[in-house]
């Protein structure tokens, strides 16, 4: 197994078989099915890469008029302080939350449907925090002083505030995005190993030379490899519930009607993997559709991710009916009141939105042939996670519409800005991505390559 | 410092460049390149950074209340009001402390102009007086000098300059009381409006007199009004207000008599009728007289005419005859129609016959509104000017333009008079039509007197050196100045100073008491003038005069009602900006005009909440944003005067529209003035496009709590003690809760669930050692009605801060609050509140840091019951927004306030989420840079700003502060003493200029302080007090009437 | 290869590092020349060589929030008979002849939303110099402290304790 390095002569292609899924894989195979990605991009991938920076180009010109003249251009005003910042900030955690859960906890549970697909969700996490973390930074009055929520040694003498839940995520993303990086990074080593040893042009082969940390297929450094894996994973593991819950805790810890509930932190968490799940489907379908990898990332694993999302979507709507159900019996008015706005004061579109993507729609999963159609999957999942990101807009906004005092209840307009906000987000996202595909190995061959044959001299593996 | 030429100096300005004035909290700035510029002489008796004050006279209204003005560096920075002024004893109304702005106005007139064709063009004063001097002296006696309402020593030289050089001198307002006057006439033989003893009533019937608004003397009155609400006697302070709109004032009523528009003077007759028939009251020469006269005004026959039920009007003429002594009160839009003279009249017979006359309705501390010219005189004179015999005009202080209707001959006289002096501050669409403005140097820098009322000679002075931006002289300068060159006054001196001291040794004969002039004169400039009791005039009864009903007229099925308003009175205050961002106490709309009408009316035209509302007389139309409101007849609209100003400065040219426009030609006859009521109008939906600024949209507290009531039955059963019974320690009545008298008819408290009040660690008092006290900053007077899961004392009771020794609260009686907002101004000018303009208004983005919530839980005819609910920060006890805050830019402080440090504050706008009042204001744009478009501060607005409080940035949060700047400063005076702080000694600004001192602040820990008594007295609640805050502010629940089942 | 890995290690901590230093320290204004000022005025001659009491024209400090400037008049009280022909006196003479303030330069700055009050810290008994240095040595006044508030802070720390008059350390006091 650990001799698959040096790079292969050409010989005949792999044979053709009519059913995709059907494709046989060897380890050769294997390797130039995942490493013919990393190849000089076509014209579909400029034309995606360019577009994706121009409307980010936009977003950043909303965020410079925000930092210029101020957050008056978006659309909120007391007492809807936050709206569409801190929606997307949630939602992206969210997304991120998915790449640990597949890769760190289905690992522990030696679940193998996982080795098709963890690659694509880590990259999903690591891209996913850094997106969310973009928000709190910018959302603030004044961005220049953000610094000031970090606790460094200072000639003031002021302290941050650790009773905030702000100061708590601070800590909990930063963590996050340290942790599931050296997650993401140390699980590439072997593969990159591989790339490196096709780079052709100097400066790439440095760069996967250094990613590869001199990696040579050696049976100690699998060892290793091995152990840090399960290390970092154990590590891993109780971050995908800590840091949404801590997330989730921003509203929960605060007095707000509709914030202030002990759900919140399973709640998110259920959430979160379920917006998550749906959009590696959403980023899966097209890659292996586009590069043909069918045979290696199977319909079976595809279904497998399908049972996760309605797993999570029964949670969810356990969740809402829950909230309601808390409402209509417990003593606070405030609340009662809260909720019925939701679902028929002037947001209701929002809620209903929220609540069909999330809880009806995914209702079609229990169908096994729904759920092995990739193009039914395909847009079940975006509309999940539109579901998803309404879900935070309607539990950040309704409820801070309406909060205790009547006396300032306005109506919220969405604001151009914060639609650019929205938007760029995605750009932002998928510019990371679509390097990414580009660049690293987007499927772990290492893993896979786990569940082949031991190859034998002569039978066209290995030679 | 008699001397003007020193008064000069010792006002002179420290032009320390932007100290405090640019001041905003950016983080670690560079430093600017920034220059000293000291005193050249140093004035003898003025420190920088010291305040100084200055007794003066408000000339905002007729009234003419006593000021306190504090200047800071030579600038006036505060208007307040003076304590030992008989009229307003302390307070200052909203309209009052905004003539701040009139002196920092930023467009007013820089020189002296002439028109030049079109435009105009800039000369020098010399220039300027000898031109008008030459055309007064060609005019010989064919000169007119109109002003508004002037008294004293102005009066006087206007009557000398009439008599040394031939000028008419013509005294207008558009408010002038003729109906009151004619009706004293009539009864009483007197030419007066009679000062209300409201305080000594008990029982009040306002027939549609804003005697809180713009009657009169409104911060007296509403001092009065206090005084009459907080009787305890069972019925005493009852309150019933008779009107077809329930005006702001109405809104205060215990109950409101929807009579028809225009016929508010049969109600009173038809009360008199029952009175006299009954035999109520006293018996009095006259009875019998009256009797006859009011014979056919039969409840019946009222009942009819007036849309009153006869029941009530025999319930409220008992009522009003029993609790003598009682009062009713004309005035306000009522007596300015149609029927004026009648209603006053007819309240005039009510008062009598239940022997009101000289108790509460007292002829002695008259306001002096004699010299008025009525309408019809004024009428009269206009006519002459337009038939040509009128050469020169000189106008001051009176805006005809813009205030008279149309068919008055205002056009056709100014086009008449070949010469027209505009003697006036602000450019507004009188001066617009004359052809020489004279720059008129604002009252507080100038020197003057005003005796606006019998036994008061208040005196007005120069607080600061007058703007070096404006040329300006002052008017008494002026006049003496045109005078002369107009070859008259020679008798005089050359400074308006050396004439009115002239003037005040007169008074020096009468009130010198030994003291030499000198003395004198600087003694009345720091009392704010000399003030006498003057007994009372004994009135006797004259005549009483037959009243007939006229009818409404005109096409049109509404009455058409046009208001003066609480902020802008006649229109005078349309160009200040906090007037301007001063939320109407009844539509809570701001920066324009609305059109009230009731929901049915607004069904029947398919007209919603501020979709265009077209309002049409045989006189014209103006399309309006239309106000739904349950407080109107659904007969009636109504369009609040004031707004629609087509000059007059930034502020108010093009907001809204005048609503005089749409007067037809009628007058009410007796009186001589014009009818604003009585016009029928056409009401159909409008076409323009148009915005409706709401700052206070929903006006339901969905059961909150926010506003609470107590019935007074409740109160005089000692029920209401229950709950919140005597002081820190828990009161017997703890246990019941909650307590149903605590919580009356409609106030049920939220339910009590068990797992609120389950006994267990949480509730059980932590173990103290012997004589263990809470800390300063953690006293609290809160007593949770529940015995909750949150013990009384936790940790943020415990420890920290030691030392500390006060603990400053505030109480806020609803009882008093007549949503005046008066505090709202005073906030303004205190803290450099910006001022952010209409739009962002209508988004919920304002940044006044005290609002005056509007709660309406029933505005229908019968029992009345709207709430006003001053609302700012609470510095709670444990305050949900400090928790939240990462850096602690908002954290609890020694002295137990909630405090907010901007120059900290990164804008993660978590504190305002979780606030649950709702009082953190947030800088959505940058509101102190002068280069940014949203700049809230043009030149000279910016020297107002108060140099001991930072101007706010962009992306901070800001909120109430307690003033801690005042506390500062007066902990600052007392160890300077080295005595501890006095209680009352600090005042808060908004407590301050409460007209009825419905806000007391105080230390919570001195348990002999006014604030530590009221918080562990009566009727204390808190708001939200479910969520455990621990409020520092304690509210006192308003307490109502029974009104005995009033019609619903 | 894992040199380099430590070599970038290194620097990032350094990098933090220093950032977390130049926050803690107070860094004292290194330029103890001071601005040119339009009249070369020496506090050394003055309250150093003749011994003036600083109050005697800052008259100020003991009774306002601010240190006044002196007025020209104040100046020209002593130099319309003293020196009256040294060429800064004539300067100084020139300027109150024209009825023209000083522009002075200003040396001390607080910003805006800092409120230093003088009084306070004069009635506690502490002198100028403890904060403005020796003065009295000063040819041309620089600002001695650094004014950041950890300087304030500091102090206010040492003297929370401070029998007669005890510091606080609530941030109102000077921010508000």
């Amino acid at each position: 197994m650990s001799q698959t390095l040096t790079p292969p002569a050409p010989r005949a292609a792999a044979p053709v078989h009519d059913d995709p899924e059907k494709r046989p894989i060897t380890q050769a195979s294997l390797n130039d099915d995942v490493l013919k990605l990393i190849s000089p991009p076509g014209k579909i991938w400029w034309a995606a890469f360019i577009f994706d920076l121009a409307v980010l180009a936009v977003a950043l010109g909303a965020v410079r008029n925000l930092i210029v003249h101020g957050w008056g251009v978006s659309g909120f005003f007391r007492p809807v302080m936050w709206a569409v910042d801190i929606t997307n900030f949630v939602f992206w955690v969210g997304i991120a939350h998915c790449g640990t859960l597949v890769s760190a906890v289905l690992f522990l549970f030696r679940s193998h449907f996982r080795r098709a697909v963890y690659r694509v969700a880590e990259a999903m996490t690591v891209f996913g925090v850094l997106t969310a973390a973009m928000f709190p930074a910018i959302h603030t009055g004044r961005p220049w002083f953000d610094y000031w929520l970090f606790p460094y040694p200072n000639q003031r003498g002021i302290w941050t505030n650790v009773r905030s839940p702000l100061e708590w995520d601070v800590f909990a993303v930063n963590t996050y995005l340290t942790v599931s990086s050296i997650f993401f990074l140390v699980g590439l080593i072997p593969d990159v190993a591989a790339v490196r040893d096709r780079a052709k042009h100097p400066l790439m082969k440095f760069i996967y030379t250094l990613l590869s940390f001199g990696w040579t297929g050696a049976n100690y450094q699998w060892k290793h490899f091995y152990g840090a894996y399960l290390f970092f994973a154990a590590l891993a593991t109780p971050l995908v519930f800590s840091v949404h819950s801590v997330v989730s805790w921003d509203f929960a810890m605060a007095q707000v009607p509709g914030w202030h509930s002990t759900l919140f932190a399973p709640y998110f968490v259920a959430g979160a993997i379920f917006s998550g799940v749906a959009m590696v489907i959403n980023l899966l379908i097209p890659i292996r559709k586009a590069f043909k990898l069918e045979h290696i990332v199977t319909l079976d694993h595809m279904e497998k991710l399908a049972k996760l999302v309605l797993l999570t979507s029964t949670m969810v709507g356990y969740s809402y009916l829950t909230e309601f159900f808390m409402a209509w019996f417990g003593p606070n008015k405030a609340e009662a009141d809260l909720f019925w706005f939701r679902a028929t004061g002037y947001l209701w579109p929002a809620f209903w939105t929220m609540f069909s993507c999330n809880v009806i729609f995914p209702l079609l999963l229990w169908f096994k042939g729904f759920r092995r159609n990739m193009t039914a999957m395909f847009i079940l999942c975006l509309f999940v996670n539109v579901g998803m990101w309404f879900e935070r807009f309607v539990i950040i906004v309704t409820s801070l519409n309406r909060a205790f005092n009547p006396a300032n209840w306005f109506h919220y307009t969405i604001s151009i800005t914060e639609i650019a906000l929205i938007v760029g987000s995605f750009a932002w996202f998928f510019m990371f991505f679509l390097v990414f595909v580009r660049v690293l190995p987007a499927f772990s061959i290492a893993e896979i390559k786990e569940t082949l044959p031991v190859p034998r001299r002569g039978n066209g593996g290995h030679r | 410092m008699s001397d003007d030429q020193v008064a000069f100096d010792r006002r002179d300005f420290l032009k320390l460049v932007g100290i405090g004035v640019a001041g905003v909290t950016a983080g670690c700035a560079k430093p600017p390149a920034e220059k000293l510029i000291p005193y050249l002489v140093a004035p003898e008796d003025i420190l920088p950074g010291v305040p100084y004050f200055y007794a003066s006279t408000c000339r905002e209204c007729p009234a003419g209340c006593g000021l306190i003005v504090r200047t800071r560096e030579g600038r006036a920075i505060k208007l307040e009001g003076n304590p030992a002024h008989p009229l307003n004893e302390g307070g200052l109304c909203a309209r009052g402390q905004a003539g701040l702005q009139g002196l920092y106005d930023p467009d007013r007139i820089k020189t002296p102009l002439v028109k030049e064709g079109a435009g105009w063009k800039a000369v020098t004063w010399d220039e300027a007086v000898a031109l008008v001097g030459g055309k007064i002296a060609a005019a010989k006696n064919r000169t007119t000098l109109l002003t508004g309402l002037e008294t004293g020593s102005m009066r006087a030289l206007a009557g000398e300059l009439g008599s040394s050089v031939g000028a008419k001198h013509v005294m207008w307002e558009p408010f002038g009381f003729e109906a009151l006057r004619a009706a004293n006439r009539a009864t009483f033989g007197i030419d007066a409006v009679p000062r209300l003893d409201v305080g000594a009533a008990r029982c009040l019937v306002a027939f549609g007199a804003d005697l809180l608004e713009t009657l009169l003397s409104p911060v007296s009155q509403a001092r009065g009004f206090a005084a009459m609400r907080a009787q305890r006697d069972d019925g005493g302070g009852h309150f019933v207000t008779v009107e077809p709109r329930l005006s702001s004032t109405g809104a205060n009523a215990d109950e409101w008599v929807a009579a028809k528009s225009g016929t508010e003077f049969a109600v009173a007759l038809g009360m008199a009728n029952v009175i006299v028939n009954e035999g109520l009251g006293p018996a009095a020469a006259e009875r019998a007289a009256l009797k006859g006269a009011l014979a056919d005004w039969t409840p019946e026959k009222v009942a009819a005419l007036t849309d009153v039920p006869a029941e009530t009007l025999t319930r409220l003429a008992r009522l009003f005859a029993q609790r003598s002594p009682s009062l009713a009160v004309a005035g306000g839009i009522a007596t300015q129609g149609t029927n004026g003279t009648a209603l006053a009249a007819a309240v005039n017979v009510l008062n009598h016959v239940a022997g009101n006359t000289g108790r509460t309705v007292r002829f002695d501390r008259v306001l002096d509104v004699s010299g008025l010219a009525t309408f019809a005189q004024f009428s009269v004179e206009l006519a002459s000017m337009a038939a040509g015999n009128c050469d020169v005009l000189l106008v001051h202080g009176a805006n005809p333009a813009y205030a008279a209707p149309d068919w008055a001959p205002v056009k056709d006289a100014f086009l008449k008079v070949p010469f027209k002096v505009a003697l006036s501050t602000a450019r507004d669409e009188t001066t617009e039509l004359c052809d020489v403005i004279l720059p008129i140097s604002h009252p507080l820098e100038s020197f003057g007197d005003a005796w606006s009322a019998r036994g008061v000679y208040a005196l007005q002075q120069p607080a600061m050196k007058k703007l070096p931006m404006f040329d300006s002289r002052s008017l008494g300068d002026v006049l003496i100045a045109v005078g002369k060159a107009g070859g008259g006054g020679k008798s005089w001196p050359d400074s308006y100073h050396d004439y009115l001291q002239g003037r005040w040794k007169a008074l020096h004969a009468r009130f010198g008491k030994g003291r030499d002039f000198e003395t004198f004169w600087t003694e009345s400039l720091q009392a704010g003038g000399v003030f006498e009791d003057v007994p009372a005039t004994a009135v006797r009864w004259t005549g009483t005069p037959s009243f007939a009903a006229s009818e409404r007229f005109g096409p049109g099925e509404y009455a058409l009602l046009l208001t003066p308003s609480n902020n802008f009175y006649d229109g005078r205050g349309a160009n200040r900006p906090w007037l301007q961002e001063l939320p109407d106490m009844t539509s809570k709309t701001v920066w324009g005009s609305w059109a009230e009408i009731h929901p049915e009316t607004a069904q029947k035209l398919g007209v919603k909440q501020g979709e265009p509302l077209r309002v049409e007389t045989s006189a014209g139309n103006v399309e309006v944003p239309a106000y739904i409101y349950g407080g109107i007849r659904k007969d009636t609209v109504a369009i609040a005067l004031g707004q629609g100003h087509t000059s007059y400065g930034r502020y108010a040219k093009g907001r809204g529209v005048n609503a005089v426009r749409l007067l037809p030609k009628s007058m009410d006859e007796a009186a001589g003035a014009v009818a604003y009521q009585g016009a029928n109008a056409k009401l159909s939906r409008g076409t323009a496009a148009m915005e409706l600024y709401v700052q206070q949209a929903e006006k339901d507290q969905h059961d909150r709590h926010i506003a609470q009531i107590v019935p007074l039955a409740a109160l005089l059963g000692g029920k209401a003690a229950a709950g919140h019974s005597g002081g820190g320690e828990a009161g017997a009545g703890e246990e019941e809760a909650p307590s149903a008298a605590h919580y009356p008819a409609g106030e049920g408290v939220h339910d009590v669930h068990e797992s609120m009040t389950r006994p267990g660690k949480y509730t059980e008092p932590k173990a103290r050692p012997e004589g263990w006290k809470p800390p300063a900053h953690a006293i609290t007077a809160f007593e949770p009605k529940l015995k909750g899961r949150h013990p009384g004392d936790d940790p943020v009771n415990v420890g920290s801060y030691p030392g500390a020794k006060h603990r400053w609260a505030m109480t806020v009686d609803l009882n008093s609050c007549t949503g005046c907002a008066a505090c709202v101004v005073a906030c303004n000018a205190e803290n450099n509140i910006p001022i952010v303009g209409p739009d962002l208004v209508r988004r919920g983005r304002e940044m006044q840091w005290i609002r005056i919530d509007r709660f309406e839980e029933k505005v229908a005819p019968g029992a009345n019951d709207v709430r006003f609910v001053p609302m700012m920060c609470q510095h709670c006890g444990d305050a949900p927004c400090e928790m939240v805050c990462p850096v602690y830019a908002t954290y609890h402080s020694p002295e137990g306030l909630n405090a907010q440090v901007y120059n900290r504050c990164v804008g993660t706008r978590y504190c305002s989420n979780n606030c649950p009042y709702k009082v953190r204001a947030f800088n959505w744009f940058d509101y102190s840079a002068p280069e940014k478009t949203t700049f809230a501060f043009p030149e000279p607005l910016n020297w107002q700003l108060n140099p001991d409080v930072t101007v706010r940035s962009k992306g901070v949060m800001e909120k109430c502060t307690m003033c801690i700047q005042r506390i500062l400063e007066g902990k600052g005076n007392a160890k300077d003493e080295s005595r501890a702080v006095r209680d009352g000694e600090i005042q808060t600004a908004c407590a301050q200029s409460c007209p009825t001192r419905a806000i007391t602040f105080g230390d919570l820990a001195d348990p002999e302080s006014a604030v530590h008594e009221k918080s562990f007295g009566e009727r204390r609640y808190w708001v939200f007090e479910e969520l455990y805050t621990k409020p520092g502010v304690t509210y006192l629940q308003k307490v109502t009437r029974d009104t005995a089942g009033g019609e619903a | 290869m894992t040199k380099l890995l430590a070599a970038v290690i290194v620097c990032i901590t350094l990098a933090a590092a220093s950032v977390a230093l130049s926050q803690s320290f107070n860094v004292r204004l290194g330029d103890t020349k001071g601005p040119v000022q339009p009249i070369n005025f020496s506090h050394k001659i003055h309250a150093g060589t003749n011994q003036m009491d600083c109050k005697y024209c800052h008259y100020g400090a003991a009774n306002s929030q601010w240190a006044n400037i002196p007025a020209v008049s104040t100046c020209m009280g002593c130099h319309k008979f003293v020196l009256t022909d040294r060429p800064e006196i004539v300067k100084l003479t020139g300027y109150a002849d024209r009825g023209e303030q000083i522009p002075w330069e200003k040396v001390h700055y607080l910003p805006d939303h800092v409120k230093f009050n003088h009084k306070r810290h004069v009635r506690a008994g502490f002198a100028c110099q403890e904060c403005h240095g020796p003065v009295q040595d000063m040819d041309r006044v620089y600002q001695f402290s650094s004014l950041k508030m950890g300087w304030c802070v500091g102090c206010h720390r040492k003297n929370l304790t401070n029998p007669n008059f005890p510091a606080t350390m609530d941030c109102l006091v000077c921010h508000h």
